[in-house]
């Protein structure tokens, strides 16, 4: 899998989750989405593992707060 | 915004020093870190506290409380308290949880939560619950009044359910008092006792039940002599989000012997005239008649009510459908983490009403 499909499965997953109407792009961050508290998060985080049929390690994902981060983690998972 | 960790042996210096004045609100009271730096089963490097606080603003934090469980070395962790600021802590609420269970090794076990909790934390897949504990409220008087006054309506109405609940216990006093000379078993005796000696120790040894976590003296006075709510006004520490101030807190140990043997041995907590038994051990054959003498100390101690989830107990208890005004189910969750999966796998453990931390609260 490419970065850039990593970026757009990434973006579609979050949009999915905190819905369209959040302007979300890769320089998002938790700050900027009012809804993505811890909660959301795990949320967010068994989303992301159907997209990308993958299993996370929850330590080290929890502290990811922004989408470029969480981009750059998944694609170290998934571009393998 | 800092991520702190304060050990058992850590919490009395912690609470005394200037970090903690300054802090809002408060991760723990002076009652409840010198009640966990006095626990038994705890050594001084376990965690007992992860909070996280910006500009002495508290914004979450999870306490944590070490037991000695069944046949294990290591201890196993519960968790005390967890809490989020609504605004402020709401990113981070989840972060602080993970890093104390990370420091209890992942061996953690939850014994009183909600069911919006378990809904969390099953999202983490790191917890296995067990099915819902259901128990009941069973409630032996009228007390209305008392309780709007405790929501706060200290007005005409609230006096006025005082006055009907004290016109309406006047009668059932007298009925539940027939009912239970009645049914006196006289080779059956029941006294408040102070916990100590061979005989009660060999005792819960002998009939620890299923309990996961280890049932000894120690621990059972440690409970007893070191509360954590206060019933003094002064001891307030400012702001803290748990319960730590009530009317009336009380808790006795009641032993029944049976033909002068001992037969059944209890911790009944009294709070706000609401009565639990945090822990029971007792011989099955006399579990039915300590029920009713059970029963029939709390009708005389004026208890409002009963709550128990001790399965066995419970049934004793319902045994009787007249001696109750009101049955009502409760029900509170329980699990533990994926690490101790294998040892519930192997036996039917279960928690006592009082274990981990209810019975200080």
């Amino acid at each position: 899998m490419t970065r850039e499909e990593t970026v757009s499965k990434t973006l579609a997953t979050f949009r999915k989750v905190f819905g369209e109407a959040e302007n979300i792009n890769e320089q998002t961050t938790a700050d900027d989405i009012r809804a993505w508290d811890s909660l959301n998060h795990i949320v967010l985080i068994q989303e992301l593992e159907k997209t990308f049929n993958l299993k996370f390690n929850l330590f080290e994902i929890i502290e990811i707060r922004d989408v470029a981060g969480m981009v750059d983690y998944i694609f170290s998972k998934a571009g393998k | 915004m800092k991520i702190r960790e304060i050990t058992v042996g850590e919490l009395p210096d912690f609470v005394r020093s200037e970090e903690y004045a300054l802090l809002n609100p408060k991760p723990v009271t002076p009652l409840r870190a010198f009640s966990q730096f006095k626990n038994s089963q705890a050594r001084p490097d376990d965690v007992a506290l992860v909070f996280a606080a910006e500009n002495n603003t508290l914004l979450a934090f999870a306490g944590i409380l070490p037991h000695k469980a069944q046949g294990l070395e290591e201890p196993v962790f519960s968790n005390s308290g967890w809490w989020v600021h609504p605004e402020k802590g709401r990113k981070l609420g989840l972060s602080v949880l993970l890093k104390a269970f990370q420091l209890c090794n992942g061996r953690v076990i939850l014994t009183d939560c909600t069911a919006h909790t378990q809904s969390i934390l099953e999202k983490t897949n790191l917890f296995q619950f067990v099915p819902p504990v259901r128990g009941s409220r069973f409630f032996l008087r009228f007390y209305v009044g008392s309780l709007l006054r405790r929501k706060g309506k200290k007005g005409l109405v609230s006096f006025l359910f005082s006055l009907v609940d004290k016109l309406l216990n006047v009668p059932l006093s007298a009925w539940l008092s027939m009912i239970q000379n009645r049914k006196q078993a006289s080779e059956f005796s029941l006294d408040v006792v102070k916990f100590s000696g061979a005989e009660h120790t060999a005792f819960i040894q002998k009939n620890p039940g299923k309990s996961f976590l280890v049932q000894d003296a120690g621990k059972l006075n440690w409970v007893v002599q070191y509360p954590w709510v206060t019933t003094e006004k002064e001891k307030a520490v400012g702001e803290y989000p748990f319960t730590h101030k009530v009317d009336q807190f009380k808790q006795e140990f009641l032993e029944i012997r049976h033909s002068k043997k001992l037969a059944v041995v209890l911790l009944l907590s009294v709070r706000d005239n609401h009565a639990s038994v945090p822990f029971i051990y007792f011989e099955k054959e006399a579990l039915n008649q300590a029920a009713q003498m059970l029963w029939s100390y709390l009708v005389k101690q004026k208890v409002d009510s009963l709550a128990v989830y001790n399965p066995e107990l419970e049934k004793a208890l319902r045994k009787n459908k007249r001696i109750w005004l009101l049955r009502k189910n409760i029900v509170r969750y329980a699990g533990y983490s994926k690490e101790l999966e294998t040892l519930f796998a192997e036996k039917e453990y279960f928690f006592q009403d009082g274990e981990a931390d209810v019975a200080f609260t």
